[in-house]
């Protein structure tokens, strides 16, 4: 696992918001472009700004929650992709246990960045679907 | 506090804003309480009234796996106040007996009761200045001045459901 992390939050030529996650150490600095959906996008950029609304939205209400549970989150894993869905795991620890939830990425993320928790993406992952910066991003 | 169905997710054709309409359950002449909420919540509702299996979890599909992962409880939802237009609501979770009240959007509240399959209560306060009679909205005979006017610039979904 890579620890990475959301560099920030861009739109593709047709309007899908994506999220770049790059790579936090090593040398070469690889990235991973992931689409995502607009909420999610959202959700990761107004938190990444530091923007702050009058109600809570959707991930912080599930912030709310995990604290009210006592758990925390500790990772996000960006585990793989298949059929170019790519696939993501919150991982809650309390004091006695972790246990790691099946999730998309862009909602991991967005609760993981509320936590200041590190994102990991699995080698293979990263190694299939990353790309440099001076690579022309092409899907 | 009153209990209330989703009677159903449409668009407000005048804003195109989503909007949940929700009426009261029991009671002789039940009422109708309109709140707009955000794209991504009205659809989370919609898919999950419409039992749509989603191919990977959705946003609020995690919510309720983070719950239950951690053996916690959605007893009930409640639209308890509105402020400046603003309709707030709490989610009341129960961990091991204890209940906690969580602060939440009407719309994610009530995205979070469908899938938890608990009931949605609204303050008496909140319907009795907010909602308006199902009845004399048939009868074109509304007390409340606006309600008439958001009717008729409903969706055809609605139309369907009422005379204006």
């Amino acid at each position: 696992m890579v620890e990475v992390k959301a560099d920030y939050i861009s739109t593709e030529n047709n309007g899908t918001p994506v999220v770049i996650l790059k790579q936090k150490e090593g040398d070469p600095i690889r990235r991973l472009l992931l689409w995502i959906g607009e909420a999610e996008a959202n959700a990761i950029k107004s938190y990444l700004d530091e923007m702050h609304f009058p109600r809570p939205m959707t991930h912080d209400l599930i912030k709310n929650i995990i604290d009210t549970l006592s758990t925390t989150v500790n990772a996000v894993y960006i585990t793989k992709i298949e059929k170019s869905t790519f696939y993501a795991k919150l991982s809650l620890k309390t004091d006695t246990q972790e246990i790691a939830i099946d999730s998309r990425p862009s909602d991991a993320i967005a609760v993981a960045i509320r936590f200041n928790a590190p994102i990991f993406v699995d080698e293979g992952v990263l190694e299939e679907h990353g790309f440099l910066e001076e690579e022309k991003k092409d899907g | 506090m009153v209990e209330v169905n989703i009677e159903f997710v449409t668009i407000d054709r005048n804003t195109r804003t989503p909007l949940v309409v929700l009426k009261e359950k029991e009671g002789e002449s039940k009422r109708i309480l309109l709140i707009w909420i955000g794209e991504s919540e009205a659809w989370a509702i919609e898919n999950q009234l419409k039992q749509i299996p989603p191919q990977r979890p959705i946003t609020h599909d995690l919510l309720k796996s983070v719950i239950d992962t951690f053996s916690g409880k959605v007893d009930s939802v409640c639209i308890t106040s509105i402020e400046e237009s603003t309709f707030y609501a709490e989610v009341t979770l129960d961990l091991n007996g204890k209940k906690y009240e969580l602060d939440s959007r009407p719309s994610d509240a009530i995205a979070l009761a469908v899938r938890c399959e608990v009931p949605i209560f609204v303050e008496e306060k909140v319907i009795e200045e907010n909602g308006f009679l199902e009845a004399e909205v048939k009868k074109e005979k509304t007390s409340q001045r606006d309600a008439k006017d958001i009717l008729e610039n409903l969706d055809d979904d609605i139309a369907k459901h009422y005379t204006v």
